[in-house]
């Protein structure tokens, strides 16, 4: 097991180097001169010397790379080409509303999507099973940002429940924080809610065929038993990898969440760096989340291998 | 195996190989969502190819007398805040979705089983380097990889489709490479190495058809996520520029005038949701009728 464990950390590592160097290259991809690209053409050559000389544009590659690497592994992300503020303290700030906002999405869609799919399974061929299954098939096909135009239209301007926009950190305002933030991680939940209730609707369906089940069964064991005791455990291991495909899936749907509901989380740091041709922030934020996609699919991977014991002896 | 099954000449090849193929049907159209799915790709189809000549009006025609005119008689679905009719421009956007998709999936799929093929056939280095690359690849979410290269290229839609097609590409390679792993060590395998085949020819000849079910599934599901994908991008205002129609771009347009004109922002929407749920329901459809024990797995 701890071999598992060890091979993983190394090709985690390995995987965030690549990305590091990935991103590291995109500044030196851009077609033409990208001090230029950012000051313009009318930028005074002292401003471009400046910049190139912040940049470390005139020394060689390999020399950027290693500054630039010392300097993201302590932390220091350097300022924000545009606005000038320091970089770790926009992240360290709009990191935590994006993962609040995406673990309540997760968590949601977890308690209601495992449920719905043992019921269909369970249920199976019944209206039920078809009312839920048309939904979740739907639930996989809808564009979240247009369920969140959807959302706002219909329970912001004409029913008036929820706040259209906006964001408040619930050690501020809880009552408020609560109220703006359903919308936003009801939106971001359905993906996965639907994704869910199709796995596990089908893995549920394979392990109900099987002879230990009938077994079960016909020992006179009740149905809610079997499939807590049983059945369950052996639909997790798919669940579990969904999971760690998911995080990728919760984290760019965070940029379209974010833009439609306003909130300053990480997504929409991105995309305003993006536009405004910060290629710094650009830079930090792309390795940030392939950091954090990465860590978590490294825990996904551990403990896929301690609930298969199959996969802990490869 | 009995003398009468075994296929005797070519007619009674091609007759087994049409009664296999009018049970492929069967079983794929058996499904109502199945059919309902194609028909929707059909019309998705024959919209974008005829879009010139079925459309009532120029999408791109500005007359701001007409601006935000509600769904009439004659504009079906009202007319934005330049005054184009909306549903002429939701005809052209499917010309912009089916383009992107397909060749965002096309590039995905080539590169992805060339990777695939190398990494699964010959292990070692190749196998490392290639897996560990597409992992880099597969922990950057797509739409912040679009993102990331718009800021390097610029945001056409040239780089869209570039974009969504790296983006796309790891989950072929894996694929083709579980497949690769799972057949290498099977005795046809070993009995054409034995013949003296070449590492090429038991490559191409052997290995990839047997992946053709599960890579068919695959690229009606993932036509499906770049057209999802492309919407978010063009929502974002990254893609096509105007004064061309893109559904993400048009919901986005849409999305100021939501109280007084929610079709502009609704229409788009629906569109991209039925053409969407369409290709998964498809794929749904072609894995059941192809190889019901991939049930599991996709």
């Amino acid at each position: 097991m701890t071999v598992y464990i060890l091979r993983r950390i190394i090709e985690a590592l390995v995987v965030v180097l690549i990305v590091s160097f990935l991103s590291f290259m995109m500044i030196h991809l851009i077609p033409g001169d990208p001090v230029i690209a950012v000051l313009g053409l009318e930028a005074k050559q002292a401003e471009i010397d400046a910049l190139r000389t912040q940049l470390l544009l005139d020394k060689p590659i390999s020399v950027q790379y290693g500054h630039w690497i010392s300097k993201f592994v302590r932390g220091e992300f350097g300022k924000s080409i545009i606005t000038k503020e320091n970089i770790t303290s926009l992240i360290v700030k709009r990191l935590p509303v994006t993962a609040y906002i995406g673990l309540l999405s997760l968590f949601l869609s977890v308690l209601l999507g495992i449920p719905a799919g043992i019921i269909t399974a369970v249920r199976r061929g019944t209206f039920l099973d078809t009312v839920i299954t048309s939904i979740a098939n739907i639930g996989i096909s809808i564009p979240v940002f247009w369920l969140g135009i959807l959302g706002i239209y219909t329970f912001g301007l004409r029913l008036g429940w929820f706040p259209i926009q906006g964001y408040t950190s619930p050690f501020e305002n809880f009552w408020l924080s609560l109220k703006q933030i359903i919308m936003p991680v009801l939106c971001s939940s359905v993906a996965f809610l639907a994704v869910l209730v199709r796995q596990t609707r089908s893995s549920m369906l394979e392990v109900i065929r099987q002879d230990y089940i009938r077994t079960a069964f016909s020992k006179g064991l009740k149905e809610g038993l079997i499939v807590r005791r049983h059945a369950l455990k052996n639909c997790l291991i798919p669940i579990v990898t969904l999971l760690g495909l998911h995080i990728r899936v919760l984290i760019g749907g965070s940029v379209l969440i974010e833009t439609v509901f306003n909130i300053p989380g990480i997504g929409r740091l991105l995309v305003g760096a993006v536009f405004d041709k910060d290629f710094v922030v650009v830079q930090i934020v792309s390795v940030v989340i392939a950091l954090i996609v990465t860590l978590t699919n490294l825990v996904v991977d551990i403990s896929y291998g301690w609930l298969d014991p199959k996969i802990r002896y490869e | 195996m009995s003398e009468a099954n075994v296929p005797h000449n070519n007619l009674e090849i091609a007759e087994h190989s049409f009664s296999e193929f009018r049970r492929f049907i069967r079983v794929f159209l058996s499904r109502k969502v199945v059919a309902f799915g194609t028909f929707i790709i059909l019309i998705l189809i024959f919209n974008a190819i005829f879009a010139p000549v079925i459309t009532p009006y120029d999408p791109y025609k500005v007359d701001t007398k007409k601006a935000l005119q509600q769904p009439s008689m004659e504009h079906f679905l009202g007319t934005d805040q330049l005054g184009r009719d909306t549903l002429s421009r939701l005809i052209y956007g499917s010309q912009v979705s089916l383009q992107v998709g397909i060749i965002a999936v096309v590039v995905a799929a080539t590169i992805g089983m060339f990777l695939g093929l190398v990494a699964g056939y010959f292990g070692g280095w190749p196998d490392r380097i290639i897996m560990r690359l597409m992992d880099a690849l597969m922990a950057i979410p797509s739409i912040m990889l679009a993102l990331a290269i718009t800021a390097m290229l610029g945001g056409g839609i040239r780089n869209v489709m570039i974009a969504l097609g790296i983006t796309l590409t790891p989950v072929y390679c894996r694929i083709i490479f579980g497949q690769i792993l799972s057949i290498k060590e099977s005795d046809y395998i070993m009995a054409a190495i034995a013949a003296g085949a070449s590492n090429l020819r038991v490559m191409f000849l052997h290995i990839l058809p047997n992946c053709f079910p599960i890579l068919i599934v695959l690229i009606t599901i993932n036509l499906g996520i770049a057209i999802l994908t492309e919407a978010g991008l063009s929502f974002l205002g990254i893609g096509i520029s105007p004064p061309g129609a893109a559904w993400g771009a048009m919901v986005s347009d849409g999305y100021r005038y939501l109280l007084t004109n929610p079709f502009l922002s609704f229409a788009p929407g629906v569109c991209i949701m039925l053409v969407v749920w369409s290709f998964n329901m498809v794929g749904d459809g072609l894995r059941d009728a192809l190889d019901p024990r991939l049930r599991g797995t996709l």
